[in-house]
């Protein structure tokens, strides 16, 4: 007994070891598990931000967009229920600078930069991490160099104990606004070493929801109060993907992954005085095939190879007669390889070099094709293991091919080189804290609708340029309680961050006079100050309740600092509150779990100038989420044999699998609390759903 | 642990303190001028006493502004609308475009609210609406205004949306008739017994429409289709019955010009290779700006409407025009002759209000809505002077 208890001691310690270099809320890994991701993570000396298995399930969220509001410095512009469109915005240097990673190779829109997260759903995620300036490991493509922040999604990998051959998952969820959402995933080892997983997801909404304006004056009165109901937000969506998995040495491995979505949605609109629906109509089909090889030779030179070809249509219709009939087809291609290169060159030194190469093509209603190539160059220093230090140094090639709308023929070409340099510091090994910092240039080059659109697009625009300085600090600090029956060990960790940013040369629409004619300039100059802080912590009571808790907040100021003859000269940049925060706190009984989490967006301007007129008050939300798991027992004559087994025969049963079942329910917006992340895009009051999971 | 929890307490406070409160809809804030406060009796027959300002807002914002400039009081006076109808949902509407005053109500065109909202003229208390979808400009005569529109017959080509001119009755704010016209009808003038409207086709670049619509108001049929020029947008009549009316060209080989068109017989008598953005008329001269969108130039000039003739090109005297970042609209006082102009800086912050004398000297400069756009005079007796 003495022996076990002692052992759990080594694991947790170990695991605790590990889970410092996370963000992550501990939560008793595997000693199997500890292992593969500390060979990874050791490589980040800025630990990212991250949310992972138990945790993340609990959020009460559909899209990985939900989950990214809980990071700090992460700003999520959404535009309200299933359909709508959400993306994120780090540490305010706009949606266009963020590179969004799925299993390691960038989502790309060469269209409009902009990658919609609320398409991605959480059902196939197992980890979502939040980078600020880059992951901090040399060993990485090229082309991950080049984002200012980085998101990246991990899908579950299939795992198999001893003697397992496949597993299946069945879950069906429903809630408010007619949400459907059944899903299936099947997971199959076929030798050893090679695995196959395949999921699908139906996710179908109507989208209708109340939604609230209640105005006053200023004595008090009421000035109007009128609920109504959202129009024309439905969805319907299918998911595909498919991954063939050979981890076929201790070093190396190959996936291959195929990822098809198709999808028909309203596009709701904004909600202004005499209009309540709208008539726009979106399809969306994503597709893409990617695949990577990744080994290890002579001890040390790693190599990783990527590939991916991707196919994403859209259709845009505009049905109300009353407007500008629309009904445009966009066709994207991109063809994507990278070769990434790390060599350890003594055992304190690290040295890469990555090229990638990118070919995209936009067809239909518009035409413009792009090559761009991305070298890398990077080197790690670690100085006995105190001082570790990461340069690199990035060079981005972009040439354009093709004619724009008007029949011009343009073929823009820009080169740009930046650095980044991060550092950390370990003072003593005795406790875990830790200085870091980093300096980091990152240039956004123009989309194709920056420069191609109709009448819109500017073929003379620069890339704009992102300048970023960080510094920060972080500690982690496990601790014991002891209780009456034992020693429960607990841990608490802190991580602050100040930064500031510079972005230059910022690429805006500007008006070009009347008749819906703009034209996109490099006009703007943005000055961003921020302060980051989150902290966590994990309390282990007796009779097996373990309460966690995680607080995140940021503080920025974004000022406009273009020109001083502006009105709006020194004011916040639009969207970009002041204060913004979360707080998890999940307190979980073995099987069951009760988590409550509460968002807060502080006040805030719709437009450059911060008058009372693009004011915006402060939201916060509180949502509730219960659940709990069990074995269903199969009733057959086995039964009362296992009565009579010993411990030992209990115990080899107890891996061979029982269904599980699992049970949540979810309350979203709990206080119903009537609130716009955008102007004029009202959210969903309370909402609910159910999910029902089978595992087998 | 206690740093824990000393954070923790921190946040809730911080919470606790930006709570979020009930949103309060914005009442009128009243800017002082400096001009003389008058009372409204001594006022002259045919001399405003406050002058009207429908501020557009950007598309999709709601933030259409209806301000006042009040002669008598020697204020400036914002959000009136709101201020005056504060239980009206969702306040005035998404981006004003055309304001009127005609007998004794104030009409507003909100473009993508697609509506017209009718006001008393003195008081601006709401008195219904008309709902005209995509509705662009309005003039009125004879008890009827007149609407035009980009919404035309329905269910057609949707390669060509026709629009129309809707005629609503100004006593009983019904819809009257509709008469179909060109592609994107932009400013309407009425000379004798016909309506005339442009018709832009600026839903069909490059192949802007290049046509004038006749109608005839006896019969609300359109009677005659005639080509004025590439993409035209500003109509206005003279007292002498002619209609000057710009045409903005495509923006690439062709330039924007001024024309002169007389009504009887109607052709074009004069054209102007002036890229006139926008104009108004008081008497026999025709105030006009032009603002080169490429060069972000402007040209401020006058043009005497007997002569035909440019009689000069700086209506500002006192250097104040460098200040206007993107001239948006003007109008000329009919009885002091002072010249209103606004500005829209980038379009999406708030504009200018900017007042010269009549010899082109600044009288004062007020903060006004965004893309302040379209004025309405008030006069005492609600009687509407001739020109």
């Amino acid at each position: 007994m003495r022996k076990i208890y002692l052992l759990n001691i080594l694991i947790l310690s170990i695991s605790f070891a590990f889970a410092n270099q996370t963000d992550s809320i501990w939560t008793g890994l595997q000693l199997d598990e500890i292992e593969v991701s500390a060979a990874r993570l050791e490589k980040d000396i800025i630990i990212p931000q991250r949310l992972e298995g138990k945790q993340l399930q609990s959020l009460n969220t559909l899209s990985v967009a939900d989950a990214i509001r809980y990071f700090s410095g992460a700003q999520l512009k959404d535009y309200g229920g299933v359909a709508g469109l959400k993306t994120v915005n780090i540490r305010s240097m706009g949606t266009n600078h963020i590179g969004i990673y799925y299993n390691g190779i960038q989502i790309g829109n060469a269209q409009n930069g902009q990658v919609d997260l609320g398409k991605f759903s959480l059902e196939n995620i197992e980890q979502i991490d939040l980078y600020h300036g880059q992951r901090s490991d040399i060993f990485q493509s090229a082309r991950e160099f080049g984002s200012a922040g980085s998101v990246y999604l991990t899908s579950r990998r299939p795992r198999f104990k001893e003697g397992e051959h496949f597993h299946i998952k069945a879950q069906m969820r429903a809630g408010s606004f007619r949400l459907i959402n059944p899903s299936v995933l099947v997971d199959v080892r076929l030798t050893e070493k090679i695995s196959m997983s395949m999921n699908a997801e139906l996710t179908s909404s109507d989208g209708k929801y109340k939604f609230r304006y209640k105005r006053v004056t200023p004595s008090g009165q009421t000035a109007y109060d009128t609920t109504a109901v959202r129009q024309n937000g439905d969805i319907n969506a299918i998911r595909a993907e498919a991954s063939l998995n050979d981890y076929y040495s201790n070093t190396g491995f190959v996936r291959l992954q195929l990822y098809h979505y198709n999808s028909e949605r309203g596009v709701p609109g904004a909600i202004v005085n005499n209009v309540w629906r709208n008539g726009e109509r979106l399809w969306d089909r994503n597709s893409f095939v990617q695949a990577q090889w990744e080994d290890e030779f002579f001890n040390r030179w790693n190599i990783r190879v990527n590939a991916k070809y991707a196919n994403d249509f859209t259709h845009y219709i505009n049905y109300d007669n009353r407007l500008l009939y629309v009904d445009n087809r966009y066709l994207q291609q991109e063809i994507y390889l990278s070769f990434a290169n790390c060599v350890k060159l003594f055992r304190f030194w690290d040295l890469s070099v990555a090229y990638d190469l990118q070919w995209n093509r936009l067809s239909k209603y518009m035409n413009a094709n792009r090559l761009s190539h991305w070298l890398s160059l990077a080197t790690a220093f670690n100085v006995k293991n105190y001082l570790r230090l990461q340069a690199s140094v990035l060079g981005t090639f972009v040439k354009d091919f093709g004619k724009t709308q008007n029949g011009k023929t343009s073929n823009p070409q820009a080169y740009r080189f930046t650095p980044a340099v991060f550092l950390s510091y370990r003072p003593t090994q005795k406790a875990d804290l830790k200085f870091n910092a980093f300096y980091k240039q990152s240039y956004r080059f123009p989309t194709f609708n920056d420069l191609y659109y109709t009448d819109m697009g500017n073929a003379d625009l620069r890339p704009e340029l992102a300048k970023q300085r960080s510094v920060g600090l972080s500690y982690t600090l496990p601790f014991c309680v002891e209780t009456r029956k034992n020693v429960k060990r607990s841990m608490f960790s802190i991580q602050a961050d100040y930064y500031y940013n510079r972005i230059k040369d910022k690429i805006i629409a500007y008006p070009k006079g009347q008749q819906f004619r703009w034209t996109m300039l490099n006009l703007g100059d943005v000055k961003i100050n921020g302060l980051d802080v989150n902290t966590q912590l994990v309390f282990a009571f007796d009779h097996d309740v373990t309460l966690t808790t995680k607080l995140q907040y940021t503080y920025q100021t974004a000022i406009d600092v273009t020109d001083p003859n502006d009105v709006f000269y020194g004011d916040q940049i639009p969207y970009i509150p002041w204060h913004s925060g979360s707080a998890i706190v999940m307190l979980s009984w073995r099987e069951y779990t009760l988590n409550y989490s509460f968002m807060y967006v502080g006040e805030r301007y719709n437009e450059q100038e911060n008058s009372r007129y693009n004011y915006m008050q402060p939201w916060y939300t509180h949502d509730l989420s219960v659940s709990g798991e069990w074995e269903l027992k199969r009733k057959d004559r086995y039964a009362e044999r296992e009565k009579t087994a010993t411990l030992k025969e209990q115990g080899a049963r107890s891996k061979n699998r029982y269904t599980k079942l699992k049970a949540s329910v979810d309350i979203g917006n709990l206080l119903g609390q009537d609130y716009e992340v955008i102007l004029n895009y009202p959210m969903p009051k309370q909402n609910v759903k159910c999910t029902v999971t089978l595992t087998y | 642990m206690y740093r824990y929890f000393d954070i923790l307490s921190v946040v809730c406070l911080l919470f606790l303190t930006s709570c979020r409160h009930e949103v309060e809809i914005i009442l009128s804030e009243n800017t002082p001028l400096p001009i003389e406060q008058r009372s409204v009796s001594d006022f002259a027959e045919g001399e405003p006493i406050g002058m009207y300002l429908l501020n557009e807002g950007n598309m999709g914002s709601n933030k259409a502004r209806l301000d006042y400039v009040d002669f008598a009081g020697a204020q400036y006076v914002s959000s009136i609308y709101t201020d005056r109808n504060p239980n009206v949902v969702k306040e005035l509407g998404d981006v004003g475009n055309d304001l009127l005053v005609y007998g004794s109500k104030l009409y507003a065109v909100i473009n993508c609210s697609h509506k017209v909202e009718v006001m008393d003229a003195k008081s601006c208390e709401r008195l219904g609406q008309v709902d005209i979808p995509n509705c662009r400009y309005m003039t009125a005569y004879g008890g009827k205004l007149y609407v035009s529109s980009y919404v035309g017959p329905i269910g057609i080509d949707p390669n060509a949306q026709q629009g129309a001119v809707y005629e609503v009755d100004t006593a009983t704010l019904a819809i009257t008739a509709r008469v179909t016209v060109g592609f994107q009808p932009e400013e309407l003038a009425i000379v004798g017994e016909n309506l005339y409207v442009v018709n832009s086709g600026g839903y069909r670049p490059p192949v802007y429409d290049t046509t004038m619509s006749v109608i005839s108001l006896k019969a609300m049929k359109q009677t005659k289709q005639v080509r004025v020029g590439i993409n035209p947008y500003r109509l206005k009549a003279d007292k002498y019955g002619c209609l000057w009316l710009t045409t903005r060209g495509n923006y690439m080989n062709e330039e924007a010009k001024l024309h002169l068109f007389s009504t009887n017989p109607l052709q074009e008598i004069e054209t102007f290779d002036l890229p006139v953005t926008d104009f108004c008329i008081k008497g026999d001269s025709l105030y006009y700006y032009a603002f080169d969108y490429n060069t972000n130039k402007a040209e401020y000039g006058i043009i005497d409407i007997p002569l035909r003739k440019q009689v000069t090109t700086s209506l500002i005297t006192d250097g104040t025009e460098s200040e206007i970042q993107v001239p948006y609209a003007i109008a000329v006082n009919p009885h002091n002759g002072d010249i209103y102009l606004t500005d829209a800086k980038n379009y999406v912050s708030s504009g200018m209000l900017h007042c010269y004398d009549r010899n082109g000297k600044r009288l004062w400069s007020v903060r006004a809505g965004d893309i302040p756009a379209h004025f309405a005079f008030v006069y005492s007796s609600f009687l509407i002077p001739h020109s």
